[in-house]
Parts: C-alpha cells; structure tokens; sequence
C-alpha cells in the first residue's frame, strides 16, 4: 500500500468512525437500563422497545411519515420522472433553468418557507396534507433530479427511445419497456432519496400542520423530551427503517439489470 | 425504375432558421441511395423527417405512393440504424432482435426462426445470448442492422452508421451492408460524410450542402462530372481552375467558366526533357497537352503519390500517380501530359 492510499484508508476510516459512533452509542443506550457513570451500561433490557411498540402513538407516527414518504414518491415520480427524461433527451437547453431550480430548496431556509406556505395556502379550503406532501416533493426535486441526470447521461437513450418507437412502439410503451428498465438503478435512488425527504421531514410539517399530524421525527422531538432511552430505541427503529427501505429497493433494482454485468 | 419514396417540397427549420431548404428527390427501390454531404449539411435532419423523428417540416414525403408526412414513425414500415447503435442494453443480442416482432405480437415459433434467420445472416449466432456491453463495435452495428432488417422494412435508413468504428471495420462492414442490401432486396438511405464509403457501395448518390442537394446521380457522374464548385472541391482532391489559367496551360476552353481536372489524369512525361514539347501544346488541335514545369513536392498516400507541380507558367497542379510506375524525383524539370478531354467545365458557379 502506498503513503498516499494508506492516508487515504486512515482518514476515510477516520470519517467512518465519527459518523458511526453515534449511531453505536445511540443503539447501545437503547438497551441500557442506566448508563450514566460507566464506560458500558449498567445492565441491558429490551425494555424500552417493548413499551415502545406498543404504544399507538409510535404506530400512528410511523404511519403517517411512511404515508408522506410514499406519497411525495407517487407525485416524484408521475411528475419529475417524465420531466427529467424529456428535458435530458429532447431538450437539454433546459437543463440551465433547471439547475436554478435545483438551488431554490437550499436558497430558502426553512422557517422562512415554511412562514410563506402558511400565509398562501393556510386558509384555503383543501386538506394541508395535500400541499404538504407537494411541499415534500417539490423539496426532494434536487436529489431526484440528480440521481436521474447522471443515468441519463450514461447512454444515448435519446437513440434508444427513438429506435424503440421506430420498431413499433408508442412513445409511453417505448418509455416503460426501453428507457425504464434502463434507469432502473437511478429511478430506485430518487426514490428512496425523496422517500427518505419525505420520511424526515420535521420543520415544514410541524408548523404547517400546527402539530395535527404527528410524523415519526414529530414524535422523536417529542419523545426526546420524555425518556432519553425511548428515544434512542426511535432513533434506532429510524434507522433501521431507512435501512430496510434502500435493501428492499437495492434489492429491487439490482433484479433484471444485466446491462453492464 | 420507380421511385419508392418521393420527397417534395420539404422545408425544415429550427428557432426560424431554415436547415432544409425546398428539397425534393426521389429514392428508387431495391437500390442504396447515400446522402453525403459535410457535417451540417443536412443529411441527419432529413433523413429523421423520412423516419418521422422530425415532426416540424413542410412538404410531402411518400413512400410506395403513401403519403406519410403525418404518420408517426411506428406506422410508417421504415427501419432506421442509429450512429450509436442504440441497442437495448438491458437485452440479449437474440432479445435485441426479436424486439420489433414481439411488439407486433407475432407468434413465438415465427419469431425464433426470423431471429435466428436475421443472426446466421449476420454471423452473430454464437452471440446470440451475450449483451450487448459484450460485444465489440463492429458486433454491435451488425445486431443493429439485424434488429431492423429481420421487421423487412419498406425502407432503412442508415445514419452514419460507422462512424463509430476504425478503418478496417468499417470497410468490413460497409461491403457486408451492401451485400445485405443486394441480397435482401432492401431500399437503403446510407447517410455519410466519407466520399469513399458512398462511392463504394450507393447505387445513387445526393451530394448535400448548406439545406440543399446540389447534386443527385451515380458514383461515377458525381465524380467525373461535378456539377458546381462545391462538389468539385468535396469530391475527390481535383484541379479547380478558371479558363484564363487553363488556356495559359495551353487548353481551349471556355474563359468564363471553372474547370475540374482530377489529379490522376495527369502523368508525367519521363522521355522528353522540360520544355521539350512547348510547340505542340499551344496546337488547338493536339489531343494531349504537355505542360512542363517543377516537382515541387511528393506525399506519399500508400498505394498512391501525390506530387505538387508548379508549372511554369504559374499555376501549381495536383497530380496524383500510382505508387507503382516510375515517378520523378522532388526538384526535377519533366512535363506532366493531359488529355484534352480530361478537362471538365462546371456546370454552376
């Protein structure tokens, strides 16, 4: 190993390690009885997720922000996806415009956003969850946009759509069976990218909704208050969904994909 | 013989620029037509109009007597072979085949015998499950042509499709295409920018330039008949030069016009001495001209030597030999011999 790959390995372990610790430290203290003076807990209980699991606020929680996720991914990929392909194969002048886009989410802070949503839309006779799961999707759009973009700048799918089209197909039969199986692994990350948007979401669904719909990081906020040890164990299950999620969808778009094996 | 697709009147333009300017032609069946012409002449731009890719044109475009202006490019019977191959990447080479006929729902037995067919045909069979990151550049563009021909289209368009591959693939694969074509009977549009590869295989040839064609016809019309200063300059590496020039050389032409002389129509005179034939050459009625002068310098193209020639009275010539004869030495005094009739005025400025 060379000088320069071993102060590469030792800093990117370095990096790893720091971003790891919590994480550990978070799951262990989900297991303690009491850890306050020792290196390890004290002893250890599966206490606290039995109590969790079954108390109806985590469920509902967990229910609502896997609703927001799923939805924000339904809109994401019935509105950005097709947007994405034309602007990459049929109008890439587009693109420029599309990068201010991309800046917008991170231009605004938050609270500032969050305050002009509820002058506009807060009285108006439609269900705020609608707009907030527009909100969301509208949020997600960089990451999304980005997981796409660099798929799409992989092939000449311009030239594959266009022969698709010429051996007999429709242009959205030629979309689902030529260019869909093809971004596969790209349209798996947007979506477990906007998932996860969608799933973490705290400061815009908070005070929009005014607390009316409590999300898992509503309820995390909340629990945070209460018991240090529930909280870890929900910090814990956070992960470990989020986790669950991107197997299931790697698992997912690795099926089928020969192209490039 | 008739015309199996008739192209009138097409305009094309893009943000208000006309690309393709008041083009008409027709394209015989069972023959390869190229168009050919340099990048951004519109060879691409009109061949997608045929395909139905370019839905902003106006004019008529009719295949086997139809019109199909309006016809989207899955309704039209016209294959079309991609400059990037465009095969499925997610297919086998036989998946990649079988894929038109499977959209035209054709029944399973049909479609293993076509495709097979289409693979012996284009000796990809011992591919047939590969994919197509598999396969080289060369493979790639024979299960391209496979994928369109085994549908039988009406017509196939070609759009530079081997510009992509190195020298000895392409001349390969530009005699197997051609073979396809004259065995199959298929009506082909060859899109190209190498005069080489045109003249190698069309039947018939559009030169293009700037939205127009400025001349249509054979290999052989195309190259010892150009019809306009632009295709005397894009075919071949001929002698433009005007009348007063030629007639200093010792030709009697027209003063007014340009005229082609191609540079292996000269041959060098190794028996007489430079200067040795100056009566003959002013003779209105000598059949060969002999016009002496120096070697200035020679290049060497492989199988040919192309010398540069200043003549004495000023002009300098290309002359083009074959690397096989004897031939002067760079700096030697001889005179180079050219035959009246070699001389070809331009039809068109």
């Amino acid at each position: 190993m060379t000088t320069e790959r071993k102060w590469s390995v030792g800093i990117l372990t370095m990096i790893a390690g720091l971003l790891l610790l919590p994480i550990l430290a978070t799951l262990v203290y989900s297991f303690a009885t009491n850890w306050v003076k020792t290196i390890l807990p004290a002893s250890w209980t599966l206490k606290w997720y039995g109590q969790l699991v079954t108390n109806s606020d985590f469920m509902t929680a967990t229910i609502n922000s896997l609703i927001v996720g799923a939805a924000a991914v339904v809109v994401a990929m019935v509105i950005f996806l097709p947007v994405i392909f034309y602007i990459n194969v049929f109008d890439e002048r587009l693109k420029a415009k599309v990068r201010y886009l991309m800046v917008m989410p991170y231009a605004v802070p938050g609270i500032v956003l969050v305050t002009g949503l509820v002058q506009i839309y807060g009285n108006l006779p439609i269900p705020k969850l609608i707009f907030l799961i527009l909100i969301i999707t509208a949020l997600s759009f960089p990451a999304f946009y980005q997981s796409l973009d660099n798929v799409f700048m992989s092939r000449d799918f311009r030239g594959m759509f266009e022969q698709a089209r010429m051996l007999g197909e429709r242009p959205v039969s030629a979309f689902v069976h030529v260019i869909l199986p093809n971004i596969k692994t790209g349209v798996f990350v947007a979506m477990l990218l906007t998932f996860t948007t969608g799933f973490s979401e705290y400061v815009i669904t908070n005070i929009f909704l005014n607390g009316d719909y409590e999300t898992f990081k509503i309820y995390m906020y909340r629990l945070m208050k209460a018991n240090g040890n529930a909280n870890s164990v929900l910090t814990v299950c956070y992960f470990g969904l989020l986790i669950l999620v991107a197997i299931i969808l790697m698992k997912l778009s690795g099926k089928d994909v020969k192209a490039g094996k | 013989m008739d015309d199996l697709l008739t192209v009138e009147q097409l305009n094309i333009g893009f943000n208000q620029t006309q690309v393709i300017k008041d083009m008409s032609f027709g394209v015989k069946k069972g023959q390869l037509t190229s168009f050919l012409g340099p990048s951004g002449s519109g060879k691409t731009t009109v061949l997608r109009a045929i395909a139905g890719l370019n839905k902003h044109i106006k004019g008529h475009i009719r295949l086997a007597g139809h019109d199909i202006t309006s016809l989207p490019p899955n309704q039209r019977n016209i294959g079309m072979i991609f400059q990037s191959y465009a095969l499925f990447p997610n297919l086998t080479v036989a998946d990649n085949v079988a894929y038109g006929l499977r959209v035209q729902r054709r029944p399973k037995a049909e479609i293993i015998k076509r495709v097979d067919h289409m693979l012996e045909l284009t000796d990809m069979m011992t591919k047939k499950d590969a994919y197509p990151d598999e396969l080289s550049g060369g493979q790639k563009q024979r299960v391209a042509l496979a994928r369109s021909m085994v549908l039988e289209p009406q017509l196939l368009l070609l759009d530079e499709p081997l510009s992509a591959l190195d020298a000895k693939i392409r001349v390969e694969l530009r005699n197997q295409i051609r073979r396809f074509q004259q065995e199959l009977g298929i009506t082909m549009i060859f899109v190209t920018h190498d005069q080489a590869e045109a003249m190698a295989i069309s039947d018939d040839i559009l030169i293009m330039n700037d939205g127009k064609i400025q001349q249509q016809g054979s290999a052989t019309d195309i190259y010892e008949r150009p019809r306009n200063m632009f295709i005397a300059k894009f075919i071949g590496n001929n002698n433009i030069l005007d009348g007063t020039t030629l007639r200093s050389l010792g030709c009697v032409v027209n003063e007014q016009r340009q005229h082609v002389i191609r540079p292996e129509l000269f041959t060098f005179d190794n028996g007489q001495p430079s200067g040795a034939t100056q009566d003959n050459r002013h003779s209105a009625n000598a059949e060969v001209i002999s016009i002496p002068g120096v070697v200035e310098s020679a290049s060497l193209l492989g199988d040919r030597l192309e010398f540069t020639f200043a003549t004495m009275s000023g002009p300098r010539l290309k002359v083009k030999q074959l690397n096989t004869c004897e031939h002067p030495e760079v700096g030697s005094h001889v005179n180079v011999l050219l035959r009246r009739d070699a001389v070809t005025p331009l039809v068109e400025a």
